[in-house]
């Protein structure tokens, strides 16, 4: 009976269409409604699954994960596959559970597609799956199965960036995808590490596609630009994600190197005005200590102007007096050192 | 709040750890079991109680997570192999001095199978690529006097490139700097007579702006103040010999705030909830700092500094004459 | 992440309770399970902090990861608004934007009105949440309003710190009867998330 809600709750989990996932606190008896009726949550189907928006009452699912964790030890595939549905939920850094769909893969018993679907709906579900790094790994095992390397190994183009056989050939439209689920795990939980090196993943497949043997007018190129804007306005909005501002300057360092002359012409624009929108910000937010950040980080990627934007940036933040603003002295005047 | 170090309640606390084992908290943490023994035993060493547990309960748990296909370690009976537990495993025994009850020839095979073409290490056969499994398997070949069988240049030549403009080091080629990750790299590079590839002014500048007004120190910009990050920044600033740089005394009554003075164990912050690691991390930190009465820890390979001794495995700094 | 999720005009007399007159929330970023109980607080928050403000006062009053800023104006009109955001936007435009709000509502709905606040059409509240996500379009009406000491506003930690001696939240909560069962457990659950990082 109770091996049966394991199953119940995979086969939601896996299969049907589902807008989003989530644990809610408590038991269903909070969850019950007086009389009870068809389509509501009962003993029997003790879930909350309301317009494709699914529900897990946090003690249910606790309930269900020693049965779970017993299941997966079994021979059967099938007890494998939704025994590791359920504890992942509820434990997302189960490494086992997830080796084990990853040996279902490659025994061809789950899909390489119906995971990629499923890890999306995980990811978003808590706070722990959303910054957890084998959860982000697993995705990327999963586009090495999917889709082909783009290129042969190049060397490194630029600080922080790699070109290597071991990059995946997304199409756009997955990546697009990408994008907006890394978003989600940001928002739920803010400076998300794994996402966001997750983020650098999905950048450097682009700049691998973009540079294999694509023509001018690669799908990727107008992707890239128009996400590069997008994590101009999120570090905007996100004025304490430092993972983004990280990420943003490591674009611009890659942007700089010119390692794509094929579309400087699109690229190169992207770059201009980033040290007066990284002064503008600073002057809005100046208890932030992230933009303070992408100033300094503005001041070392210019080797040559170094000293000049230094200069600027402290004449122009004097009103702004303050714990930061004083690091941020201390760290040009240890710099020129 | 207490202004010193609880030791014999801390004691007490980590040996009572194995006696839930039917709570759910002990199944939703089985994944990082051996990991947490590990986390204990050195946590007793460091207080002067290395023989708070019984030993060989201890070792005969750590046999018990063999996985005899992979020819690794998991982190509880009946999970795959990981890198992770596979150092936690081979620590214990060292602590215990019980080498002779691990297959070493096979366990180095596994780690070195882990090494990739980049010259990153995954974590296991799936391949999840981490600049802190490639600390693990420095170290752990280290410890089992097996580091001429690595590539040892391919292994830098990644870490290297880890480096970013701040001068930290993150978890793959272009993630952003972290403390812990910083603290992996620095002594996986200290361990391969490698640190200068580390440009020490600026790292030692950026580790030192870890930490807060309140003393706490946090694992990067705009993050809380954490205890686990008093080991993770404090053993590079020691690795690199810039403790001075940050408020030693600050940092020691934050440590101290957070831990639990009715039931022993130390939190992430004051108030939360204990847990091993940061009863461990918080211990290591006040060992690093000097806390009187404490064993000197190894920064570099976060062991008891005389077990490291003995093995001749003193680095840097800490290496002394007699191992010269 | 910079966030404005309610604002709120209310009629706040010296004693007794508040009556929310006006109000426009943006729970976007919440989950499909959490939006009701996360209405029903925003509302709560709202009236709770504004019922606790002195008339003339300005006071912004953090509780987890929420700051509600509220200016209760006072005078005849006995009017007061909410803005509850999240910790990173800025406290000089939310203020600044409190005032626009209040002006404009007693604009454009007559007192009259003020009794029966179902009958209140004030559409442009919407508006505003949505246009002043990014602090920075506040900054033409910072101009305008130049006389905001900053220095006047009173910034409290916790929300206990503007109760009265012998209130609790967690009181107040349980008492409430505008909060529905699963509310008052979603806010039992809802304690501080350790955000542990056990990365090794």
């Amino acid at each position: 009976m109770a091996n049966a809600l394991v199953h119940t709750l995979a086969g939601l989990l896996m299969e049907n269409p589902l807008l989003s996932l989530e644990i809610v606190p408590g038991n269903i008896g909070a969850y019950l409604v007086e009389p009870p009726s068809p389509g509501q949550p009962s003993k029997e189907f003790p879930f909350l699954y309301t317009d494709g928006h699914l529900g897990v009452p946090k003690k249910t699912l606790h309930h269900l994960y020693p049965l779970a964790l017993e299941l997966l030890n079994t021979e059967s595939r099938k007890d494998q596959l939704d025994a590791s549905c359920v504890i992942l939920l509820a434990n997302p850094a189960h490494q086992t559970a997830m080796n084990t769909r990853k040996r279902l893969i490659q025994s061809a018993t789950l899909s390489a597609h119906a995971e990629l679907n499923f890890s999306a709906r995980l990811l978003p579900s808590s706070r722990p799956a959303s910054k957890e790094s084998i959860l982000w790994a697993h995705r990327r095992w999963i586009f090495s199965v999917l889709y082909p390397p783009a290129m042969p190994y190049f060397e490194a183009p630029s600080p922080g960036w790699v070109c290597s056989s071991e990059d995946p050939e997304i199409p756009p439209d997955v990546i697009e995808k990408e994008f907006e689920l890394i978003s989600r795990c940001c928002e739920m939980y803010p400076r998300n590490y794994h996402a966001w090196s997750h983020y650098h993943f999905v950048v450097q497949c682009i700049h691998a596609s973009l540079r294999s043997s694509h023509p001018a007018d690669s799908p990727h190129l107008p992707l890239f630009a128009v996400e590069f804007l997008k994590l101009r306005r999120w570090i905007e909005s996100h004025v304490s994600d430092h993972s983004a501002v990280h990420q943003f300057c490591s674009i611009i360092s890659l942007l700089q190197s010119s390692d794509l002359p094929r579309y400087q012409s699109v690229l190169a624009p992207l770059v201009d005005g980033q040290f007066e929108h990284a002064l503008g910000l600073v002057a809005s937010f100046p208890s932030h200590e992230s933009l303070w950040m992408y100033l300094r980080a503005m001041i070392t990627l210019s080797p040559v102007n170094a000293t000049t934007l230094a200069g600027k940036a402290i004449s122009s933040t004097a009103a702004l007096d303050g714990p930061f603003r004083q690091k941020f002295v201390s760290w040009v005047k240890f710099t020129e050192k | 709040m207490s202004t010193e170090l609880l030791t014999a309640l801390h004691v007490s606390y980590i040996q009572n750890l194995g006696n839930s084992t039917d709570d759910l908290m002990y199944h939703l943490t089985a994944h990082l079991r051996l990991n947490a023994i590990y986390w204990g035993l050195t946590a007793l060493c460091i207080m002067g109680h290395p023989d708070a547990l019984d030993k060989e309960d201890v070792i005969r748990f750590v046999e018990s997570c063999w996985d005899e296909k992979a020819g690794g370690f998991g982190a509880h009976p009946a999970h795959d192999a990981h890198i992770h537990p596979t150092l936690s495993a081979i620590q214990i025994l060292i602590t215990y001095d019980a080498l002779d009850r691990l297959d070493v020839p096979r366990v180095v095979k596994f780690i070195l199978s882990l090494q990739q073409p980049s010259g990153v290490f995954a974590g296991d056969s799936f391949g999840e690529i981490d600049t802190r499994f490639s600390y693990i398997a420095v170290n752990a070949l280290s410890l089992l006097g097996c580091l001429d069988q690595l590539d040892k240049d391919k292994t830098v030549e990644y870490i290297k490139q880890c480096r970013n403009f701040d001068g930290g080091f993150g978890s793959t080629i272009g993630a952003e700097s972290h403390a812990a990750q910083v603290t992996v790299c620095v002594a996986a590079l200290t361990i391969l007579d490698r640190l200068d590839e580390v440009d020490i002014e600026t790292l030692a500048w950026w580790l030192a702006e870890r930490q807060l007004p309140n003393g706490g120190l946090n694992g990067r910009p705009e993050k809380l103040e954490d205890v686990c990050y008093s080991y993770w920044v404090l053993s590079a600033l020691s690795i690199l010999d810039k403790v001075a740089w940050i408020d030693s005394e600050k940092l020691t009554s934050f440590i101290l705030s957070a831990q639990d003075i009715e039931k022993g164990g130390i939190a992430d912050r004051p108030g939360d909830m204990v847990d091993v690691f940061h009863t461990q991390f918080g211990i290591a930190g006040l060992s690093i700092l000097g806390y009187p009465g404490l064993v000197e820890l190894d920064p570099v390979y976060c062991m008891p500094a005389p077990i490291i001794e003995a093995k001749g495995l003193r680095k840097g700094r800490f290496r002394t004459a007699r191992n010269d | 992440m910079v966030k404005i999720f309610s604002i709120s005009v209310l009629q706040a007399p010296p004693s007794g309770a508040s009556v929310l007159l006006a109000t426009a929330n943006d729970l976007s970023s919440f989950s499909f399970y959490q939006k009701g109980s996360v209405g029903e607080f925003m509302t709560f928050f709202s009236k709770t902090v504004a019922e606790r403000t002195p008339q003339g006062q300005r006071q912004s009053v953090q509780e987890n990861n929420y700051t509600a800023h509220v200016y209760n104006r006072g005078g005849s009109e006995q009017l007061a608004a909410v803005i509850i955001t999240d910790q990173e936007y800025p406290v000089r435009p939310a203020f600044s934007l409190l005032a626009k709000v209040m002006d404009e509502f007693t604009t454009k709905v007559p007192q009259a009105q003020w009794a029966n606040p179902g009958t209140i059409q004030f559409p442009e509240m919407a508006g505003y949440i949505s246009k002043y996500q990014d602090p920075r379009q506040a900054d033409t009406i910072m101009r305008v309003q130049a006389e905001l000491d900053e220095t006047k506003i009173v910034l409290h930690k916790t929300i206990e710190s503007v109760l009265q001696r012998g209130e609790r939240l967690d009181t107040l909560v349980d008492r409430s009867n505008h909060l529905s069962a699963q509310s008052k457990m979603f806010y039992k659950t809802a304690k501080k998330q350790n955000s542990c990082c056990v990365i090794m």
